[in-house]
């Protein structure tokens, strides 16, 4: 009789369970507003360019509602990259109906992470986001050639969990209808646009330019409409 | 109900006490060492997993041309170091930077490389298998090698249930191996256990380490893990600013990672580029070839004043920290059985 009871309950806890909340997360790359395939020369008035790789790490995702954190992601993060169209979509499953007006997420890998030894999944080292020289993870990795740039390559790998030089950034951006389906675009233009301005085409190390690289990327995420 | 509970209380109790005798097989402190700073509760050990590490260790499968492996430049017989090279020797007779640094008590590390460039045990593979001069590989290629073997994909089945092969396995496994490589059985330490006694001149070294060296090669670790400059002269070919490159901080130049003493006798040559070959050369250099410098450890702005005898006397003791049963443990030994299970011993 006891086991026909544990079996009733955890068929129909199994239930309750599965009549979770799902918010899906698209992450849509853009320049100058086109969606960006890699390896294709984009022109525009000032430059032409070619973006070869694009990954970064989306961590802490949460959403609220009226300053109160209402749900957190349980996965440490999640690596986004161009290349793999899958890992731009992100599902988020809450145990109950939830309303939220703003959804919060980090670029970057937080500075315990950084210290915890080998970890698995998206944040594996064999995944290409983690310096071997030194340890620490790569938030933001770019290459591509631009017009622009003297020698023409970039290669921007965004990292550093240390101060003076933690590159982490924190994104909240407010969400405005009551769809469960999120679309985030990312500009690039005016962010590549800043290489030249800012420094160096190549960061290879944490340093004062990799967080104002991070910074303004940061910067580059809105809600597509 | 009772009797059953009894039952279970007793079976948990039994099968406690079992995991509690394997781990203490695996790895257990010394008692006279402090508690080790690896969270063990985040890479726990099993026999199976430290097994694959120590095949991983021996093997240059982890190198681009299957040439070099962790034990080219870390060999038992050397205290886990590379005798007789001053600088790192790795793939196409590449010369690296730094001297190849003495492996054991790494539990108690809290940092890695000359320079504290690696944060965590686990993630110190990474940085040989990825070095041009070093293995000159990558750690996603190596994955590959690894699950193409007809070796590994049955270790790797043995310590984690199933046969994926993923880096944060392979870099677990390979510092469960190195996490069990402890030294703590030298004279010093069975005299320190009230087990021996230590002769008058090994007395009297004892002493002069005590007042004169020990502030930075604490006992019983005889390191206190932290970053100094010793005094010596830049080597103008290596320009080696040590931790100031990770740091970024002028006040870490020309700092390195104060190494243990412990067997000291087998891991020569000396300092982190492997410039003195000899104790008597370290010594001089502790007495009179000190250089002056904004990042000087205070301890050694004086320099240190030693006899001739004292010299002698602190050799006898520093020889007191060799462990001639930690050189030569088979549990640490270049796994021939796994290799070649064929082989007759």
């Amino acid at each position: 009789m006891k086991f026909i009871l544990i079996l009733w309950f955890s068929y129909f806890g199994s239930k309750i369970v599965s009549a979770q909340d799902k918010i899906h997360l698209e992450w849509q790359v853009q320049y100058l507003g086109q969606n960006v395939p890699l390896n294709e020369l984009y022109a525009t008035k000032t430059d032409t360019l070619t973006i070869k790789e694009l990954k970064w790490y989306i961590s802490k995702v949460s959403l609220i509602q009226d300053d109160q954190i209402v749900f957190s992601d349980p996965t440490i993060a999640h690596l986004l990259n161009i290349a793999d169209p899958k890992s731009l979509e992100i599902e988020l499953k809450s145990r109950k109906k939830i309303s939220f007006n703003k959804l919060q997420f980090c670029i970057g890998i937080d500075s315990l992470t950084n210290v915890s030894g080998a970890l698995g999944g998206d944040l594996d080292p064999t995944k290409g986001m983690y310096w071997t020289w030194q340890s620490g993870y790569i938030n933001i990795k770019i290459e591509g050639e631009s017009n622009s740039i003297t020698n023409r390559d970039f290669q921007l790998h965004l990292g550093g969990y240390l101060p003076p030089f933690a590159a982490i950034q924190t994104i909240v951006l407010p969400i405005t209808n009551a769809s469960n389906d999120i679309k985030i675009g990312i500009e690039l233009a005016s962010w590549l646009g800043q290489i030249s301005l800012i420094g160096p085409a190549h960061i290879m190390s944490p340093s004062k330019e990799a967080v104002s690289m991070s910074k303004e990327f940061a910067k580059q995420f809105f809600i597509l409409k | 109900m009772i009797p059953n509970r009894k039952y279970i209380f007793c079976l948990a109790a039994i099968v406690l006490m079992a995991f509690t005798t394997v781990s203490k097989k695996l790895f257990s402190v010394p008692k006279h060492f402090p508690k080790p700073v690896y969270d063990f509760s985040k890479n726990l050990l099993n026999a199976s997993s430290i097994t694959l590490g120590r095949a991983l260790f021996y093997d240059p499968i982890l190198s681009r041309k299957n040439t070099i492996s962790c034990a080219s430049c870390h060999s038992p017989y050397a205290a886990f170091t590379h005798i007789d090279h001053h600088l790192s020797h790795g793939i196409d007779d590449r010369i690296g930077t730094r001297n190849s640094p003495a492996l054991m008590n790494l539990a108690w590390q809290n940092s890695f490389m000359w320079d504290g460039a690696i944060n965590h045990l686990d993630m110190q593979a990474l940085a040989p298998i990825s070095h041009p001069d070093e293995m000159g590989s990558k750690i996603d290629s190596v994955i590959i090698r690894l699950q193409r073997s007809t070796l590994y994909p049955t270790l790797f089945y043995k310590a984690y249930g199933d046969s994926t092969i993923t880096g944060e396995r392979t870099l677990k496994s390979i510092a469960q191996f190195i996490l069990c490589i402890v030294s703590a059985n030298a004279k010093y330490d069975r005299i320190i256990q009230g087990k021996e006694k230590f002769t008058a001149q090994e007395a009297n070294g004892y002493r002069l380490f005590q007042k004169k060296c020990s502030s930075c090669h604490k006992e019983p670790l005889f390191t206190n893990y932290q970053f100094e400059n010793n005094g010596l002269p830049i080597d103008p070919k290596l320009n080696d600013l040590g931790r100031m490159k990770i740091s970024h901080c002028s006040s870490d130049s020309l700092k390195f990672k104060v190494p243990t003493l412990r067997n000291i006798e087998y891991s020569y040559p000396y300092m982190h580029d492997g410039r003195f070959k000899t104790l008597s050369e370290v010594l001089h250099h502790y007495t009179q070839g000190i250089v002056q410098s904004k990042t000087l450890s205070p301890l050694l702005q004086q320099g240190i004043i030693l006899s001739s005898n004292e010299k002698v006397d602190l050799t006898a003791f520093l020889l007191t920290l060799s462990d001639k049963e930690f050189l030569f443990k088979a549990e640490y030994a270049y796994p021939k059985h796994i290799f070649f299970p064929q082989a007759k011993e």
